[in-house]
């Protein structure tokens, strides 16, 4: 179980772009990350196109960071890809409710 | 110094603790939370896993063990930190003390190594003492008068097979003379001559040999003695040595933080799925017309409670419904969701007419009930309501995988239409789908703990659970429930990573059942 995380600045806000496994043992990383980064930037993108494994821990992760960035009224864009993220995002319905999120 | 470090077994962990015990500390491992950490009494340095997301057991470790440092994560910087608080409690002489004992490991063998596999390090045990320091090696454990065997190891063949005919259990008087109840009263290891026999369970004997004189060693965890090594010589030649004794020390202390972890951890896993159990309903309703059956099976080995529940219940009308959900997460918090959402759906089900009804109940305790992070579930709920002669089945999903329909004739088809997770926006879009069942249809609601099931050749998915789901064609609820699980466990490399949960509902033929 592995999770890679890489983060880099770009103009006006951060980009995350995440690999490998999102589960249990991972998660916490990459919540740590997003909190992180919502604390310096006003605009994140949360890549998650090259996620191999995504189940309920990423996406608590997801809807919690779209409710922050919907009460902390920082820009949260994520992309799904079309792999495992993709699919659980597909699932749970939550792309058109996404309040702050813009998925692209 | 003694160090807890917790967590879900993992290379980390291994070197981590491997790091510590070389270094002289008394190093005692748990896989979970809860009973393990609180009671390790005097403990100056714990570890945790960083999977362990109850972010509250911080402050209650704090709070139960005042004095000791509480860190996150397995890395180098702990093993630096241990040193510096080490340095401050026995100075120079531990650090000496350590030395000497990681020597006196590198020589016994490279096979011994402090896992939580108890065989395995019973086993290796065994393996070091015979025949380099004894020729027999015999590990019991002691709880009051009893003693049992729980490994055992000679020098030849014949004498094992001797060895595993003396009886694994017998009484000594604990406040008496006997040798393993001296050990084990005083805490302190001992070299007998003479009163031997008695350490095999009073046989003088064993096929013609004669022990002529034995290391007893305490097992000692935690401040308590929970056993012994014995180490026994059949030769009047073989005297034992300081540095042997000091050895023997050595095992046992490996056996008893491996002996107290088994004890601990199979308390754990009685504890935890007797709490699993009570999440779970105890029977499934009777309902005329409709064969109900339900197959659960927890993840990993069950020692931690996972977050999938499922349910069936007759409500105000005479219609019943079934439900299966799936709460993010696991361990306590989990468990709590996973309570609050079955019941609150149990309740709304008595009394609401429709499935996307008894959806926006729950829905709306959740949102309600947000903390810092959302409360989220997803759930495929299906009412079964009479009509005519038969039935019709209303199904509504919340981010949850569509019920299968599994027809007499053995088509399967999903039924159901996406819809938004519980817990996220006040107005989740859960669009209800009706079918009309005839005698023989069943009704399959499952989490995709079984679609997400690891097999040799990758992930189980939709199409082989929907092929594994028309080999039931004809059988009963229960068996069907059975007979998928079993498949899927069967088809599954290593542990479950999720639950595993099935509830079925088949619509009995009143002419064949």
């Amino acid at each position: 179980m592995a999770i890679d995380i890489r983060l880099t600045e770009e103009d006006g806000g951060v980009r995350i772009v995440v690999g490998g496994e999102v589960d249990l043992a991972t998660g916490h990383q990459l919540e740590r990350t997003l909190l992180r980064a919502e604390d310096r930037a006003a605009a994140i993108t949360l890549d998650l196109s090259g996620v191999d494994f995504f189940d309920s821990t990423g996406l608590q992760i997801l809807l919690d960071a779209d409710v922050r960035a919907r009460s902390n009224g920082h820009r949260l864009v994520v992309i799904p890809g079309d792999g495992e993220a993709a699919r659980v995002i597909e699932l749970t319905q939550v792309a058109s409710r996404f309040t702050s999120a813009v998925v692209e | 110094m003694r160090v807890l470090i917790a967590g879900a077994p993992t290379v980390e962990r291994s070197t981590l603790r491997s790091a510590l015990a070389d270094a002289g500390d008394d190093v005692l491992t748990a896989r979970t939370p809860g009973g393990a950490l609180v009671s390790a009494r005097g403990t100056r340095l714990i570890v945790i896993a960083d999977d362990f997301d109850d972010g509250a057991i911080d402050a209650e470790l704090r709070r139960d063990h005042p004095g000791a440092i509480v860190v996150r994560g397995f890395s180098e910087a702990v093993v630096a930190l241990a040193a510096a608080l080490r340095a401050e409690d026995g100075g120079r002489e531990a650090v000496e003390e350590a030395e000497r004992r990681s020597t006196f490991l590198a020589e016994a063998s490279p096979l011994l190594d402090a896992s939580l596999d108890l065989r395995a390090t019973l086993d290796s045990i065994a393996e070091v003492s015979v025949p380099h320091l004894a020729d027999i090696c015999l590990v019991d454990v002691v709880d009051g008068p009893e003693v049992r065997r729980v490994a055992s190891a000679a020098a030849d063949l014949q004498l094992e097979r001797l060895l595993r005919s003396l009886p694994r259990r017998y009484q000594v008087d604990v406040a008496g003379d006997d040798p393993v109840a001296r050990v084990v009263r005083n805490r302190r290891a001992e070299i007998v001559h003479g009163e031997v026999s008695r350490v095999f369970g009073g046989r003088t004997q064993l096929g013609g040999h004669l022990p002529r004189a034995a290391m007893i060693v305490p097992l000692v965890a935690r401040g308590r003695a929970i056993g012994v090594l014995a180490l026994a010589s059949l030769s009047s030649n073989r005297a034992f040595t300081d540095a042997q004794l000091e050895l023997a020390g050595e095992l046992a202390h490996r056996a008893a933080l491996a002996l107290d972890n088994a004890l601990l951890y199979q308390h754990q896993s009685t504890l935890a799925r007797v709490l699993q159990e009570s999440l779970l309903p105890d029977r499934l309703p009777e309902f005329a017309g409709v064969d109900l059956g339900a197959a659960f099976r927890p993840a990993g080995d069950g020692a931690v409670i996972g977050g999938d529940f499922y349910d069936a219940i007759v409500g105000a009308d005479d219609a019943l419904t079934l439900m299966i959900g799936d709460v993010t997460g696991k361990g306590a918090g989990a468990a709590a969701l996973t309570s609050l959402s079955r019941h609150t759906l149990r309740t709304a089900a008595m009394y609401e007419r429709g499935p996307s009804e008894i959806l926006s109940v729950l829905n709306r305790a959740l949102v309600s009930s947000r903390g810092r992070r959302g409360k989220y579930c997803t759930v495929a709920l299906c009412r079964l309501e009479r009509s005519g002669g038969g039935f019709t089945a209303r199904v509504s999903c919340a981010g949850h995988p569509s019920p299968l329909l599994l027809r007499g004739d053995g088509e399967v088809r999903a039924v159901g239409a996406p819809g938004t997770i519980l817990g996220f926006v006040d107005d989740p879009d859960n669009p209800e789908v009706v079918t009309a069942l005839e005698p023989g249809d069943a009704v399959v609601l499952y989490t995709d703990g079984i679609t997400e099931a690891r097999t040799r050749s990758g992930l189980l998915g939709d199409r082989r659970f929907a092929e594994m789901l028309q080999g039931c064609a004809g059988m009963s609820a229960s068996a069907i429930a059975a007979r998928l699980e079993r498949a899927v466990v069967e088809s599954q490399q290593g542990d479950t990573r999720d639950d595993v949960a099935i509830t079925v509902a088949r619509v009995t033929d009143p002419h064949s059942g």
